[in-house]
């Protein structure tokens, strides 16, 4: 669009100018913010752990081309958005899964969950959790095989924090206090074998605190990417510090998560109100990674400051409950899918009407 | 932010102007729209706390009732929601568009 003068000067509609961020940029960003978690993942499970990765990533890049391009006739990986749910979807998988299991569970996040619905920025569910729901629930058995970084030979061992706690639970205990005390018991003796550099990893794996210590580096049993707490919150800080995610939705999912674990966590173990393990429970599973990346995926939650505070708020209830009194060991998935569900409802909260001065 | 466009050299300058901004091509380089991922930042930019995205997805669908109920007619046109949109896509202009669309019915 040209026109006269001595000069041809662009015509379009203000503002003029923009401050910069793209969609693409932003998918970007976070995939970045995921690597040092996924790196250290690929270190502490070795090779296998970095097929499963090339499987779900490359399976949801191949999907979103062929389907995205057959039927809704658009190039789309570009947005980076496949690139992303790939990533997700691989870093919340068991090491040791068989690999048909990501290809199916990527295929199934991009083209059901995702493009049946038009694409991105119209699927209601996060494409990755729902993925991993349907292969948890369809092959239960390979997604509850764990393979214990720096653990012993047997590849096919050990429980995650969570199992195990959740194991020991089914039966009374006595004389135990909190969930720490059971995974100190119930644990290998830390630093046997690792993926990669195992001398290296031996010894951090001994330097390493027991407990707690193991718990945020996670050097523990457990899917690829959610073990380490630390790294997760660590490439979260660019992510809060451009707003790339919203900070509502993490705060107050952990904080409600946290309130509940501290209040009521004692219960199992008969210790009383207010006796909760809070690290324990803020450290352990898929909470870092579901808090801090998916349930604070911009498609799949609210508009609007309230409706994030109460879509966080209610994660963090569902979470808890489901963690502490639902059939699995694991509790983020679900809750955050539930809440997902309630999208809609909650962007109506805090829509303010339209003033009424005209008429 | 708020200026309309020139088509050429030739305008006149009156009194009441207050700026005039010539901006080089690689200054309002567009990148293309992509689609809304809901990421609510126009939300958090509009200065009447309004939502455009709500109001610009009602006015697509030509859902004008619903548009003015999300308060189309308190938009300003500032431009700030489609200045940080990710998506690139023309929030105000759309706005402007759909106030006539919607006073015609």
């Amino acid at each position: 669009m040209r026109s006269g003068g001595a000069f041809a000067l662009e015509q379009f509609p203000a503002p003029h100018l923009h401050e910069g961020t793209t969609t693409a940029g932003m998918m970007f960003s976070v995939v970045l913010c995921l690597l040092p978690a996924g790196l250290w993942g690929v270190l502490l499970f070795g090779p296998r752990a970095l097929y499963v990765l090339a499987v779900s990533v490359g399976t949801s890049l191949l999907t979103e081309l062929a389907v995205s391009g057959l039927f809704l006739r658009r190039f789309t990986l570009g947005d980076g958005s496949a690139l992303l749910t790939g990533l997700l979807l691989g870093y919340s998988l068991p090491p040791a899964v068989p690999l048909f299991i990501p290809a199916v569970a990527s295929f199934f996040a991009i083209a059901v969950i995702k493009l049946t619905f038009g694409g991105l920025g119209r699927n209601w569910m996060n494409p990755a959790l729902g993925a991993r729901v349907f292969v948890m629930f369809s092959w239960t058995g390979p997604m509850t095989r764990w393979a214990a970084p720096l653990a012993a030979a047997d590849a096919l061992s050990g429980a995650t924090p969570l199992g195990l706690v959740k194991e020991a639970l089914a039966h009374p205990v006595h004389g135990v206090r909190g969930p720490i005390e059971l995974l100190l018991a119930g644990l290998h003796p830390a630093g046997l074998k690792a993926g990669f550099f195992p001398d290296l990893l031996q010894r951090l794996g001994r330097l390493t605190p027991a407990g707690y210590g193991q718990l945020a580096l996670g050097t523990m049993a457990g899917c690829i990417g959610e073990g380490s707490a630390f790294l997760l919150a660590l490439g979260s800080v660019y992510l809060f510090v451009k707003k790339i995610i919203a900070w509502e939705i993490p705060a107050a999912y952990l904080g409600s998560f946290s309130l509940l674990a501290w209040a009521f966590g004692g219960l199992p173990f008969g210790t009383g109100l207010f006796r909760g393990d809070v690290a324990f429970h803020l450290l352990s599973g898929g909470l870092a990674l579901g808090a801090l990346y998916m349930a604070a995926d911009p498609v799949t939650s609210p508009l609007r400051r309230p409706g994030r505070i109460l879509f966080g708020l209610g994660c963090g209830g569902l979470t808890f409950l489901l963690r502490t009194w639902g059939s699995q060991p694991e509790g983020v998935a679900l809750a955050v899918i539930l809440m997902n569900m309630l999208v809609p409802l909650l962007n109506r909260i805090g829509a303010r009407p339209a003033a009424e001065v005209k008429k | 932010m708020m200026g309309s466009c020139q088509s050429g050299l030739e305008a006149p300058v009156s009194r009441e102007l207050a700026g005039l901004i010539a901006l080089s091509r690689s200054e309002v380089r567009r990148t293309a729209e992509t689609p809304c991922i809901g990421c609510g930042r126009c939300v958090s930019a509009c200065p009447w706390s309004l939502a455009p995205v709500e109001i610009y997805k009602a006015l697509e669908h030509r859902r004008f009732a619903e548009a003015e109920e999300a308060g189309l007619a308190e938009c300003t046109e500032c431009g700030c929601c489609a200045y940080v949109c990710p998506a690139r896509i023309p929030l105000a202009a759309g706005m402007r568009r759909g106030k006539s669309a919607a006073a015609r019915g």
